[in-house]
């Protein structure tokens, strides 16, 4: 048994212990970090020198600083071969054992040559691969076409790619164990290839699709007809872009930014009808989404988790979902911003919503900012919620005196429920998630690691 | 030879189906121990589990552990308890639901595996708080020789994580390991993958 010196130092161990370890296991805890410092450790001493040749997975990510200013293009060139040179060298080194996950996360100035990318997916593909992610690609000229022997790789589980791909699926695909699939800012060639990925993936679990059509694409729809599909990210700004169809089996469904046109309102109701048993929903746009007038929601009998991610003052909607979705249980209302005009968008009902009576149990409002229809709504789920147990307020504002003194109020409202404890939460201390455009790859990342 | 039942903080065994009483399996340690657990926890141990189930091995008699001590079979215990409760927050799923969870996992969690994922994050930090690397040495082999895939993900990502993003010095210290290169042999390994040393920080 080491003696431990000082506290600091309390855990520097004075006798080897882990090389002790069999190469399985010293493999098994490499997996969990990246290549760069798997391979680093062959220098550990001449034990480890083999050791990171057999572990079974890659994670190649350049988060190398490069130089901004135009005039170190030279060094930036270099690290850019370093890396080109370190994958290559990797993939030629490395014992010849299955590969569970391939990652690749490049630098924002590297540009990847279209044989490279191809050379190291066949590689990957040729080691019974489960994993693939790729980000951030970026090529000289056009975007790059992934390699056919991608769509017919029987071991594949999950796939997600991100950057300047073009998705052409002229022949048939074949992925029967493809359970996750990402398609971020990516491209297609027609609509057919989209539909033939699909088709081609009967088991799919999850589908992330971003879509960010500049002016210039073509316009054309994309078909989901996927009965085995549970989870669904929508990010796009032009909803008449999707035909949704056979998916009554998603439970998790959410819908980014859908629709910057003008009948997008009956857009997204069209979505949310075909979603009848979604449990968990959010929502997030950037416009006023108003179904009081003509359209009335179907209801959301399986709801129980619901997020609308809005702008001030435009969460008219929430009223709707509220009356709709009987059976939930919490609901976060996500302010982005502060911004006015400041109008209310909140009117009391005549008739208190049934998930309020008897199943909402916590209520998080993010970036509230102490404006009178705001107090209103906070008044009246305190009031009605009977089952209420947990209500965060997120502060937006940093007026500290009108906080404290409404935080004061708030404490006197009414409760309808006893057991309801009131959070006031400064820090934003809830991990909701949102999907900003240069943050993408990375939370993808920790999604799906 | 010690022979003593198990006393663990967790006062309250798990059923193997309710209502019933709980099934205990014995296991025998290397240094002579002596646990009776309960059938739900006994049959997380992937080695366990095959035993009883390629023989027809009446529960009563204690399975000989030869590779784990009492006190790394102690806290293996202790975690798969609290592994299992754990789990049993989330509504169960078919079993090719479970399989595919793991490739499905992350972003767009239910609430009920939100709050599972929570707890977990929380017990885990603490299971680890005042081990020793040698005592999780010890746990790995434990979890690896019982073959529990929870735990020794668990246990092997701790550890990458307590070398993450450091520097070679810093878990050559880490880990007590003696550096037996030459200097002009290392500084030839660090030229081949020159770019695995770039930017990183000398910690």
């Amino acid at each position: 048994m080491a003696t431990e010196s000082n506290s600091e130092e309390e855990k520097y161990d004075e006798v080897d212990r882990i090389s002790d370890l069999p190469d399985s296991l010293l493999c098994h805890i490499l997996s969990f970090l990246q290549t760069k410092q798997t391979v680093a450790t062959t220098t550990l001493s001449t034990r480890w020198k083999p050791v990171w040749t057999m572990v079974p997975s890659l994670d190649f990510q350049d988060t190398v600083e490069r130089q901004q200013n135009q005039g170190d293009n030279h060094g930036n060139n270099d690290l850019n071969m370093m890396f080109t040179q370190f994958v290559c060298s990797v993939l030629a080194l490395r014992e010849p054992v299955p590969l569970k996950k391939f990652r690749l996360l490049l630098n924002p100035h590297y540009v990847i040559d279209p044989t490279h990318l191809h050379t190291w997916i066949s590689y990957a593909i040729g080691h019974h691969v489960e994993e693939i992610h790729l980000f951030r690609v970026r090529t000289r000229t056009q975007p790059l076409e992934l390699p056919p022997s991608l769509f017919s790789c029987k071991s594949l589980k999950t796939l997600m790619v991100h950057g300047e791909i073009i998705v052409n699926c002229a022949s048939s695909i074949h992925l029967p164990n493809l359970l996750c699939l990402g398609l971020l800012r990516i491209k297609y060639t027609d609509e057919e290839s989209f539909h033939r990925l699909l088709t081609g993936s009967p088991n799919l679990l999850k589908l992330i699709v971003w879509r960010y059509q500049q002016d210039k694409d073509p316009r054309f729809r994309l078909e989901l007809n996927a009965p085995s599909l549970k989870h669904l990210l929508l990010w796009d700004r032009n909803c008449h872009g999707y035909l949704l169809h056979n998916v009554t089996n998603i439970i998790q469904a959410n819908m980014f930014n859908l629709c910057e046109h003008g009948n997008y309102c009956h857009c997204i109701l069209k979505l949310l009808r075909v979603l009848p048993n979604v449990q968990s929903l959010t929502l997030r746009y950037n416009k006023v989404l108003n179904f009081l007038s003509t359209f009335s929601l179907p209801m959301f009998n399986n709801l129980t988790s619901l997020q609308l991610k809005v702008k001030c003052c435009k969460w008219q909607i929430l009223l709707n979902l509220l009356q709709s979705a009987h059976n939930l249980e919490t609901l976060t209302l996500n302010k982005m911003d502060i911004e006015g005009p400041h109008e209310s968008c909140w009117i009391e009902p005549l008739q208190v919503p049934k998930c309020l009576e008897s199943r909402l149990q916590s209520f998080y409002f993010v970036r509230f900012s102490f404006l009178d229809h705001e107090l209103e709504l906070v008044k009246y789920i305190l009031k009605n919620a009977q089952v209420l147990k947990t209500m965060g307020i997120h502060n937006g504002v940093s007026n500290w005196e009108e906080e404290f003194l409404i935080r004061w109020e708030m404490l006197d409202f009414p409760r309808g429920s006893l057991t309801c404890q009131l959070e006031f939460l400064t820090v934003y201390s809830i991990s909701l998630s949102y999907y900003m455009i240069e943050w993408l790859p990375i939370l993808i990342i920790s999604c799906f690691k | 030879m010690a022979n003593g039942e198990n006393q663990n903080p967790n006062p309250n065994p798990i059923e193997a189906t309710p209502g019933a009483a709980a099934r205990t399996i014995t296991l025998k340690t290397a240094d002579g121990e002596i646990f009776e657990v309960e059938e739900a926890v006994a049959m997380e141990f992937g080695t366990v589990k095959s035993f009883f189930e390629d023989d027809a091995v009446s529960a009563t008699k204690p399975m000989p552990l030869p590779n784990v001590s009492g006190s790394a079979l102690s806290r293996v215990i202790t975690y798969c308890r609290r592994s299992l409760e754990i789990r049993s927050m989330i509504p169960p799923a078919t079993s090719e639901d479970a399989t595919a969870a793991e490739a499905v996992q992350g972003e767009g969690d239910l609430e009920a595996e939100k709050a599972a994922k929570q707890e977990r994050k929380e017990f885990e930090a603490e299971f680890l708080k005042d081990e020793s690397n040698e005592d999780v040495k010890e746990l790995i082999l434990a979890a690896n020789y019982l073959n529990i895939k929870e735990l020794l993900d668990f246990l092997c990502r701790s550890v990458a994580l307590r070398i993450q993003n450091k520097s070679v010095e810093y878990a050559r210290k880490f880990f007590g390991i003696e550096g037996d290169y030459t200097p002009e042999e290392e500084a030839q390994i660090r030229q081949e993958y020159a770019w695995a040393f770039e930017g990183v920080d000398e910690d």
